[in-house]
């Protein structure tokens, strides 16, 4: 390959790559990696790409404008092997339709653990009635009043998230599973919440469902799991804000 | 037309991780090849050398908080590194630098304190076991006959498609436009190995399940030794590390929580191919023995000291 071939393909790879970043804003789906906290930034790099591919094809021209005829560099199969692997990333973001971190990047067996618990020690006076005032909206704002120690159970919870089944868990038991990341999905942090349905509801491991219940409290080995007792469960499409 | 394929649910964890590890990268990484190609460009070796201690150990400790002056994360510093060894900055000087300038800057630190809610007592800890390694491993290393052969390790081009960089027969008109061809070529010999590292990484995130390394931690006794190959197996970047340790502390000891951060920013899977290149097998070995062995002592001591948050 010569040169200027060389760097034609670098300046397409460059803009490929600036290419990429925009069709994931134009598409939303920068959020299915991204922490929205960093948008800017991935956006000021597909700027910073876009340049340095449009400096590429302008080196060009200034040879053509000339310069005298360029070596072939003798690096022929370490190229190769470098555009081929730069090409792996650019197709994945380009060509799939990506979703969210599923319920198997968990595995299924140790999920407990997975739960989100109670602090140890008494539990705080629960004198919040279930008021459509006090109701909690969401994952978010249920794990931050447990962080903040505010009482929590007996409040009404709206949550989504998705199914995870798991075999220690009775047939009306699932988990509500959602990732945390505060960079992207490769930092991501499952947060479980128990959810106790009035009887099976039939939905596979990965399905998007709505949750509407109160906030309970129920022992499973040794820790006192955050649990919903679940009035309605409802299948739903992945939300855009899928991670929190 | 525009092409909308949906993958399989492990296929698609496998791939939305790298795609993202390549997503965060980029910008960190930009960074870095500025910084290098800047080095290039403008810093000679007489201004270096006039800069830097000539003695081994003063030398090391300078390169050990570089990271304060030159605040670039994982991704960006062995761009910058490769640069200032191909200024004359010796190798161990380069790797003291490689190894601490992902904890020991201020935006790290911070992100640190962030995560543990201002507990200073963790962000001190961890400057110091970051250190702690970085200095004993460039002290160490100054003590090591050079690399027989001829070419300085990490400053020749990797080979890859930034090698031929900006060739002396197309010179650009522009001291700017100059600068983006050697960032550029730098560019492309990095991301190479970033994307390598990606691939296992996001393979090793797909197929040990999250519920497996959280599940883990029951094993306090071994914890240190449980978490020290998870933080080199997510390989997460510096400036994300502390919150996903966060997550663990409520399953693991201190101890534990600090050597994971410690060690993910010296030996990870995602810049092991890039440090090969850059710093050579036995550099690379000696990193991984001291750094496991010192991380794992100190973890341990913590947590017999600080069993908990």
């Amino acid at each position: 390959m010569t040169a200027t071939r060389m760097r034609r393909l670098r300046a397409a790879l460059l803009l490929a790559f600036a290419a990429l970043i925009a069709k994931l804003f134009v598409t939303g789906e920068v959020g299915k990696y991204m922490a929205p906290t960093l948008n800017p930034l991935t956006a000021a790099t597909g700027v910073v790409l876009a340049g340095m591919g449009a400096v590429e094809l302008l080196r060009r021209t200034d040879h053509r404008a000339g310069h005298a005829p360029e070596p072939a560099p003798d690096h022929t199969t370490d190229e190769a092997l470098t555009y081929l692997l730069v090409i792996v990333p650019l197709a994945l973001g380009l060509l799939v339709t990506p979703r969210t971190l599923g319920a198997s990047a968990l595995g299924g067996d140790h999920i407990v653990p997975l739960l989100l618990t109670f602090p140890a020690g008494p539990a705080p006076a629960s004198s919040v009635s279930s008021t459509p005032d006090s109701r909690i909206e969401d994952v978010a704002q249920l794990v931050a009043s447990l962080r903040r120690g505010d009482p929590t159970r007996g409040r009404r919870v709206y949550a989504r998230g998705m199914v995870m089944r798991s075999d220690s868990l009775a047939a009306q038991e699932f988990a509500l599973l959602r990732y945390s990341i505060t960079h992207c999905a490769a930092d991501a942090r499952p947060v479980g919440l128990l959810v106790i349905a009035s009887g099976d509801p039939g939905l596979p491991s990965g399905q998007w469902v709505e949750v509407e219940g109160v906030v309970s409290s129920q022992e499973r080995e040794g820790s006192a799991l955050v649990s919903i007792n679940a009035d309605r469960v409802v299948a739903i499409e992945e939300p855009a804000d899928a991670y929190l | 037309m525009v092409l909308a394929l949906v993958l399989p649910s492990r296929l698609n964890d496998f791939s939305v991780v790298f795609v993202s590890i390549i997503l965060q990268s980029l910008p960190f990484l930009l960074v870095g090849v500025f910084a290098s190609a800047f080095v290039q460009q403008y810093l000679s070796e007489a201004v270096l050398t006039r800069w830097l201690p000539r003695q081994r150990l003063p030398l090391v400790l300078v390169s050990s908080v570089f990271g304060f002056v030159a605040p670039v994360c994982d991704c960006g510093v062995i761009p910058l590194a490769r640069r200032l060894r191909a200024k004359g900055v010796p190798l161990y000087a380069a790797t003291t630098f490689i190894l601490a300038a992902p904890v020991v800057n201020p935006v790290v630190l911070v992100s640190t304190a962030f995560a543990f809610q201002g507990n200073w007592t963790i962000v001190a800890l961890r400057f110091g076991m970051t250190l702690s390694v970085a200095v004993t491993v460039g002290a160490l290393a100054s003590m090591l006959p050079p690399v027989a052969s001829g070419a300085k390790q990490g400053t020749t081009p990797l080979g890859g498609a930034g090698a031929e960089a900006v060739s002396s027969d197309e010179r650009p008109i522009s001291p700017a436009r100059e600068l983006v061809a050697h960032a550029t070529a730098e560019y492309f010999d990095v991301l190479f190995f970033i994307i390598l590292g990606a691939l296992f990484t996001a393979a090793a995130q797909a197929i040990v399940p999250r519920g497996d390394l959280v599940a883990l931690g029951g094993t306090r006794v071994a914890s240190v030794l449980v978490l020290m190959p998870v933080a080199t197996l997510l390989s997460i970047c510096s400036e994300a590390d502390a919150f996903v340790a966060r997550a663990f502390a409520a399953n693991f000891s201190l101890g534990s929580v600090l050597a994971f951060m410690t060690i993910g920013q010296i030996v990870d899977l995602r810049n092991a191919f890039l440090l090969f290149q850059t710093l050579g097998r036995r550099m690379v070995f000696l990193i991984v023995v001291v750094a496991y062995a010192l991380v794992f002592i100190e973890g341990v001591v913590i947590t017999g000291i600080l069993p908990s948050l």
